[in-house]
């Protein structure tokens, strides 16, 4: 998940929470308060009407009493909208004061009511008085106000994402530069050196620490291309030396047999050696950009023409070479000696590493959007823990055969880096190798 | 014919000078570029020998010099930086041929004889061997008017035999000519002889090849006794 997102998505979480809490506790608390007025109230109105009842007499009110034939007489009183309400009657034991929350029915309408019990006596007698209040107001008020906290918190939410990822689109620009500036780079020369405009000193920490290590990559890389290129180049007049001195000997023609035969041992070691060198300087070549890439090659006779250099080849060891080209393919900008070098490296090392009589298939196969070249030999294959690395320059698996030096897939692999197509390895030991190269179909390309 | 040698690396000047002294040429050599720029401009050559790396000189500057100057010897650029945008602006400026470091000596000598030909406009590039017509030009070989049909390498093969008539050829040199700049040269195997096994059948329907001589443990030679 994009750290957009996530810091939105907490935002709006924890205002949620916040709002929630508000909702829950708010009118909770505003009915507290509203039962604690009017508790006040009730104590206040009892002051009163046992003020008024002492100085009017208590018989006023309970004057039926005695000639009543009713034992238990009441009093009752209340407003006309039943909101308030004072009641006497006997009990038979005194009990503290007390507030409770009730109904009551006044005449037939069921009230709900706060309501504050007090008892006295009376000539001996105790009474209960119940003096009550309506709630009905606060609780429509607690309704409403749930009703109101529920639109807040829907507008508030609602309100709250919309700046948040408004505003934590403009803080995390930055981030998102130096992200675009990372992607699709494949090599440090590409990297866009200029730094990214932010007063956020995270980000700039970031972005100055992220170029200053592309620079220290793109001066290594640096320092190593050029080191083998002119080690290479360095290398080459002495080997030019060796080479033509070897063959002035050879033309004197006054050696004996063992000599002749030694020199011309040292031109083959001498071979072996421009080999590497060449390989190495193409490499560093191709990945100094040095090498053109404007031709336009038809894929399947490329791979004819490689299979008319190897024939030759396959004859020691009667290895059979088959192509199976069913689909056209041209492809362009590409720089043709070089894919001639890839195909002819990857069809040699097929036959270098294969088994007596054993055979090679050539095969293309045309995707939605790749052109597939498969090469399947029946060769001693590749050990699993080694396909990893056996594009790297100078790794030799098979220390028996002395005919590898561990450049040839070192160049496939720049060839193929420098095309952008992409190299797959499937191998089974003592089965045989598949090695596929894939073209990226663009748009045009037929 | 007088060739002079442009390059600094001593002991490499010294082999090639020794070299074409033995195939007949006469010989000079300079050591920078300042000694050549001189020379160029007072002697005539027939071939100039032209290192592209120089101490004190472009190589490339030389060649549009020389050419300036009216210098009619063929040059041919001997250079350890193999990029093709060398080769290109070598052969825009005038170069006649192009030999990345290391080369051959006898790549060389075959060189300087094509362009020898070429020079002296030699119309009928056509050689006789033992009744075989081997068409320089158009690449092809015929015997008695029946045109053989060979592979590019086996007619490699054949013209650089032929132009080195009566010489020993190595295994090596061979490999290198017929697969030039090839960086997959397996240098101790045979592939060559399969070629020359191949060239062998093709031509022997026609008439007897002993001329092709087989020289055990060093290579091929040409017979043309």
């Amino acid at each position: 998940m994009k750290l957009y997102y996530k810091l939105t998505l907490i935002n709006a979480l924890s205002r949620i929470m916040i709002v929630a809490a508000f909702l829950i506790f708010v009118p909770k608390i505003i009915y507290k308060e509203a039962i604690v007025n009017t508790d006040d109230l009730l104590e206040k109105r009892k002051t009163d009407f046992i003020h008024i009842m002492n100085k009017m007499g208590m018989d006023k009110f309970i004057q039926q009493e005695s000639d009543s034939t009713y034992a238990d007489s009441t009093y009752a009183d209340y407003t006309i909208f039943k909101e308030k309400y004072v009641s006497i009657e006997p009990a038979k034991t005194m009990l503290p004061d007390t507030f409770l929350t009730d109904q009551r029915d006044i005449e037939g309408d069921i009230v709900e009511a706060r309501i504050l019990k007090h008892s006295f006596k009376n000539n001996n007698k105790i009474y209960l008085l119940e003096i009550g209040e309506s709630v009905q107001y606060v609780k429509d008020l607690k309704a409403v106000l749930d009703k109101i906290a529920l639109w807040i918190l829907i507008g508030v939410i609602i309100l709250t994402i919309s700046v948040d990822l408004s505003v934590t689109q403009y803080l995390l620009r930055p981030l998102k530069k130096i992200e675009a500036k990372l992607k699709g780079i494949r090599t440090p020369e590409k990297f866009d050196y200029t730094l990214v405009k932010t007063n956020t000193t995270d980000f700039r920490y970031l972005d100055r620490t992220i170029r200053n290590m592309m620079r220290k990559i793109r001066n290594t890389f640096y320092i190593e291309k050029e080191f083998i290129a002119n080690v290479s180049h360095e290398l080459l007049t002495p080997i030019s030396i060796l080479q033509t001195r070897l063959e002035n000997m050879l033309e004197a023609g006054n050696l004996d047999e063992e000599a002749e035969s030694k020199i011309i041992e040292s031109q083959k070691t001498l071979g072996r050696l421009k080999q590497i060198v060449r390989s190495l300087l193409l490499i560093s070549q191709i990945e100094n950009n040095q090498t053109p890439k404007a031709d336009k090659v038809d894929i399947p006779e490329l791979l004819k023409e490689v299979k008319s250099e190897i024939d030759v080849r396959l004859v020691e060891k009667n290895i059979t070479l088959d192509l199976e080209l069913p689909n056209d393919f041209e492809y362009s900008p590409c720089n043709r000696s070089l894919l001639f070098t890839l195909f002819f490296n990857l069809i040699n090392n097929a036959v270098k590493y294969n088994k007596e009589n054993g055979s090679i298939i050539v095969s293309t196969e045309k995707l939605k959007d790749e052109y597939l070249v498969h090469i399947r030999d029946t060769g001693k294959g590749i050990a699993p823990e080694n396909l990893k690395s056996i594009f790297n320059r100078f790794k030799k698996f098979n220390n028996s055969d002395t005919e590898s030096y561990g450049l040839g897939l070192a160049l496939v692999k720049t060839i193929a880096d420098f095309h952008e197509l992409e190299i797959t390895v499937e191998s089974k030991q003592n089965e045989g190798s598949t090695f596929t190269v894939a073209f990226k179909l663009n748009e045009g390309q037929v | 014919m007088n060739v002079l040698i442009v390059e600094d690396e001593k002991s490499l000047s010294k082999e090639v000078q020794d070299f074409l002294k033995k195939e007949g040429y006469t010989v000079e050599v300079a050591f920078n570029g300042k000694e050549a720029s001189e020379k160029i401009f007072v002697n005539p050559y027939d071939f100039v020998l032209l290192d592209l790396g120089l101490p004190d000189y472009d190589g490339l500057q030389l060649l549009k010099e020389a050419k300036e100057a009216g210098q009619e010897a063929a040059i041919i650029i001997l250079t350890a930086r193999g990029s093709t945008d060398d080769k290109i602006k070598g052969l825009d400026l005038g170069s006649d041929d192009y030999l990345a470091k290391p080369f051959s000596l006898l790549e060389l000598s075959s060189r300087m004889q094509a362009i020898t030909r070429r020079k002296h406009g030699l119309k009928k590039n056509i050689l006789d061997i033992h009744g075989f017509q081997v068409d320089l030009t158009n690449r092809s070989v015929s015997f008695s008017n029946n045109l053989i049909s060979l592979t590019k390498k086996e007619f490699d093969i054949l013209q650089y035999l032929l132009i080195n008539k009566s010489r020993v050829i190595t295994r090596m040199q061979l490999t290198e000519h017929i697969w030039d700049n090839a960086l997959e040269v397996d240098y101790d195997s045979n592939y060559v002889d399969v070629h020359i096994k191949n060239l062998r059948k093709k031509l022997t329907q026609y008439a007897p090849v002993d001329w092709i001589e087989t020289v055990r443990g060093i290579g091929y030679r040409l017979n043309l006794m």
